[in-house]
């Protein structure tokens, strides 16, 4: 795991991101909508399993940090799976989206900064419930031979500071 | 001038911006030809960076395209391939395609007719599909409409109506929190029907399909 500091070192981020989250506060009150927080966070610990860290709590949602590319998809699919198994058994009330970049960032503090960090956020903003959106550097990193995961190409996004378009791909289920 | 790409493509990946994004599917046409952006071709894919300008292409029909642009509206007029395009607030109108998968923030999005699965992910703006197989549609506040439904049916909504017509005896999932929710199913289709003011007690295996249905506030009719 990154020292804190201002060098830079190739990571795996994820944002996730409960849909629907405030309509449901409004609808079954604050006491619920912290059960589910509490649950969520549950549930991605579990799958963590020492190979990542929550690196914190933003709103309904996580950011998750992962020492490369390979490791960081296992998870984040794994969480998707626990979650949809999850909402099966009506132990969870709402759908999960995710987004998931690798690059560079730079440690502060137990967070993490940099461009790196923004991508991964805009395209978990792009994600739809239940959906996994990684960026063409994700599937990139994968080890072509041993990849397993089969992923749909969704189009370019733009992101400011950043020149060239990130093209995205959806994790086919 | 169009700059033209010489060798048969199976994709075309467009990112454009602010300027609008057009594209004409030909019959018998070999190549791609495209005005205002140039096009880097890697093996059977090509790629157009189209920035901030409006960009216009003629490709042949049953291509791939991947598209995005920022504020540009985004056409795609014949019939192609799989379509996707990521928009923040472009207009979508795709004519005909063997697939859809859409996602914008609050673009109007109008799919014509789609032979296999359509995948739209709205915000604000309307969703509207004529023909279309399985379809996941999901929206913040865009009304949804489906006129001819030929598969599965999962239609969101946080706060707009939707109106989904099946042609086939389809499992359908409709939610809003606070709009309207009209579903036609055929007329000789054996329904199961799950409502919160209605629900059909039985064994799935004695229906055709399931069709589930929740508004927080408003009316639900299944027909």
């Amino acid at each position: 795991m990154s020292a804190a500091g201002a060098v830079a070192d190739m990571a795996a981020i994820v944002f996730t991101d409960l849909v629907g989250f405030t309509a449901y506060t409004d609808a079954h009150g604050d006491r619920a909508a912290v059960d589910v927080l509490d649950r969520q966070s549950s549930i991605v610990s579990d799958e963590l399993f020492g190979q990542g860290r929550i690196v914190k709590e933003l709103g309904d949602g996580l950011m998750l940090w992962f020492g490369d590319g390979p490791v960081g998809l296992a998870v984040a699919c794994s969480v998707l799976a626990s979650v949809s198994a999850a909402r099966d058994r009506d132990e969870f009330p709402l759908a999960v989206r995710m987004g998931m970049h690798v690059g560079d960032v730079i440690g502060r503090g137990d967070d993490f900064v940099g461009q790196t960090v923004n991508i991964a956020s805009r395209v978990a903003d792009l994600a739809g419930p239940g959906e996994l959106l990684v960026t063409e550097q994700v599937v990139r990193s994968l080890d072509e031979n041993e990849r397993t995961a089969v992923f749909q190409p969704v189009g370019p996004t733009r992101v400011k500071g950043v020149g060239a378009p990130i093209w995205l791909h959806r994790l086919a289920t | 001038m169009a700059n033209d790409t010489q060798v048969p493509l199976e994709l075309l990946r467009i990112a454009g911006g602010s300027g609008a994004v057009r594209v004409h599917a030909v019959a018998g046409l070999g190549a791609v030809s495209v005005d205002g952006a140039s096009v880097v071709v890697e093996g059977a894919a090509a790629t157009v960076d189209g920035g901030s300008s409006r960009v216009e292409m003629r490709v042949p029909e049953g291509l791939d395209l991947v598209i995005g642009t920022s504020s540009g509206r985004v056409e795609v007029l014949g019939s192609v391939g799989s379509v996707a395009v990521i928009t923040t607030s472009g207009k979508v109108l795709v004519d005909e395609a063997a697939s859809v998968d859409v996602r914008t923030k609050s673009g109007k999005v109008d799919v014509n007719a789609v032979s296999g699965e359509c995948r739209i992910i709205g915000g604000s703006g309307r969703v509207t599909v004529g023909r279309c197989g399985a379809s996941h549609v999901t929206t913040d506040s865009g009304r949804i409409t489906l006129r001819e439904a030929h598969g599965k049916v999962h239609a969101h909504c946080s706060s707009g109506r939707v109106d989904v017509t099946m042609v086939t005896a389809s499992d359908v999932d409709a939610e809003t929190v606070s709009g309207r929710i009209t579903i036609a199913m055929p007329a000789d289709a054996n329904v199961r029907v799950d409502t919160p003011a209605s629900t059909t007690v039985g064994v799935r295996g004695e229906y055709d399909c399931v069709v589930t249905a929740r508004s927080g506030t408003g009316r639900v009719v299944v027909r």
